[in-house]
């Protein structure tokens, strides 16, 4: 994870000019992980006009916190941990609960790059998956989506939101057990109306 | 250590129609990077400036200090004037960022209108706005958050720290012009390029050297200049997950025979 940290933290060693301020990395930061929050705050179950909020607001508290420091954590699961806790506080604020998952917002995107026929199915795929994330409570859909979707290790996860190994890998078997069960369910109703009809209006 | 389970997506014994969904699902979807590095820019410069000039003139003393208070009284006055005369329109930064075609549409972030005059002396009194943490957040990083109250108690000393001379300034100036050229894009890309040009220069070793030579990348292809492919394959190969990579993907790809 080189040139991810706080420059406080890797001085130079070879007599290279000194360290650029924080915010310099606080970007460089933004730029390689902004992507990664915007999906894991998706997948939490986070509306369209939320998202942007809350990526600011990660990457804010990340730059208060002084930046990635390397250590058993990635980059990715260090973010998702500040994620999960500005989501936390933004659904408390909005009183909205994680039922209300913008299912638009995920398979929208499907619309930009392919043809009608997979369009369809890839966006009634990331349906059936957004709506059994949404059976999950959070701690277990947090660890769901960093281990099967984001492809992170146990090992990360387990630093990355300050819990023991084992409590990732008993989150991960309920979450598994809870996740498939609900996405066989989806399967054999077939598919729904458009994701459109499915929102949750206020 | 235990080793990982084999993810669902590997698994063999995984039903074939949750395999795909969940290879649909891991592929994500697009956010405008660019546009939410603006905005993330913009908190910054406002959250920062004062925090840093804090820190590099916080030791001063002495005679310095009463130097500082004249210049600090100075500045008030200036400022004074400046908040009694006519308010001169703010340049809609935003706005520009948000004329821009965006990059996805799925997600593309709001940028905020920042006024494009940033004083170079920022007066003691105010502080520019740090956003709040949520409630719930650490106390690690609240703590960091505030640093108000150490600079009142610093008093006079810390009126010279309104001198804004360090590094700061020139990532702010080059975020103004990046911002600048930036907005061009899809409405006047000769001046696009004649900005990020000029921005290369400028700021041989600012930060955006990746935003700078992207911005004159898509302005080549805007422009459909013959030297655009070249210098684009060669963007991609120095950034291929840079923050205008999927832009100059597309525009090479729309323009291939």
């Amino acid at each position: 994870m080189k040139g991810l940290t706080d420059s406080r933290h890797t001085p130079p060693e070879d007599g290279t000019p000194p360290a650029p301020p924080l915010h310099l990395d606080a970007a460089k930061l933004f730029r390689e992980h902004a992507n990664f929050v915007a999906n894991f705050v998706v997948r939490l179950g986070m509306r369209r006009e939320e998202v942007d909020d809350i990526v600011q607001e990660v990457f804010l508290v990340a730059h208060r916190r002084g930046g990635f420091i390397p250590g058993a954590a990635r980059p990715t699961t260090w973010l998702a941990e500040i994620a999960l806790r500005v989501t936390s506080a933004t659904r408390r604020r909005l009183r909205r609960s994680r039922e209300d998952a913008d299912v638009q917002t995920v398979t929208g995107a499907v619309a930009q790059t392919r043809g009608p026929g997979e369009q369809a199915e890839t966006a009634e795929a990331l349906r059936r998956v957004q709506q059994a994330l949404e059976v999950l409570d959070e701690p277990k859909r947090a660890v769901f989506i960093l281990f099967e979707l984001e492809g992170e290790s146990c090992e990360s996860i387990a630093a990355g939101l300050n819990i023991p190994v084992g409590t990732v890998y008993s989150r991960l078997h309920k979450a598994r057990k809870l996740f498939m069960e609900a996405h066989s369910r989806l399967v054999g109703a077939g598919p729904k109306l458009p994701a459109s009809s499915q929102m949750v209006t206020q | 250590m235990t080793a990982d389970p084999l993810r669902l997506l590997q698994d063999p014994a995984t039903a074939a129609v949750l395999r795909r969904d969940l290879g649909a699902a891991a592929r994500g979807v697009p956010y405008d990077v660019g546009a939410g590095l603006a905005r993330f820019e913009a908190s910054l410069s406002q959250g920062t400036g004062v925090a840093t000039t804090s820190a590099r003139f916080g030791g001063v003393s002495g005679p310095l200090a009463v130097g500082g208070l004249l210049l600090a009284g100075g500045l008030a006055a200036a400022l004074a004037w400046a908040l009694a005369a006519p308010e001169p329109a703010p340049v809609q930064l935003g706005q520009e960022l948000a004329a821009a075609p965006a990059l996805h549409s799925p997600m593309v972030p709001m940028v905020p209108v920042v006024p494009d005059v940033v004083p170079d002396v920022v007066p003691d009194g105010p502080v520019m706005p740090v956003p709040d943490e949520p409630a719930e957040l650490g106390a690690d990083a609240v703590a960091t958050s505030r640093p108000v109250k150490s600079r009142r108690l610093n008093g006079a000393r810390n009126e010279v720290s309104a001198v804004k001379v360090d590094a700061s300034a020139d990532y702010l100036r080059e975020a103004r012009s990046l911002n600048a050229a930036r907005g061009q894009l899809g409405q006047d890309a000769a001046k696009a390029l004649a900005l990020a040009e000029a921005g290369i220069a400028e700021f041989k070793d600012g930060t955006f050297a990746q935003e700078w030579e992207g911005i004159a990348v898509v302005a080549l292809l805007e422009l459909g200049d013959e030297s655009a492919r070249a210098r684009a394959e060669s963007f991609l190969q120095r950034y291929p997950s840079g923050t205008y990579a999927p832009r100059i993907r597309q525009a090479l790809d729309e323009g291939a025979p």
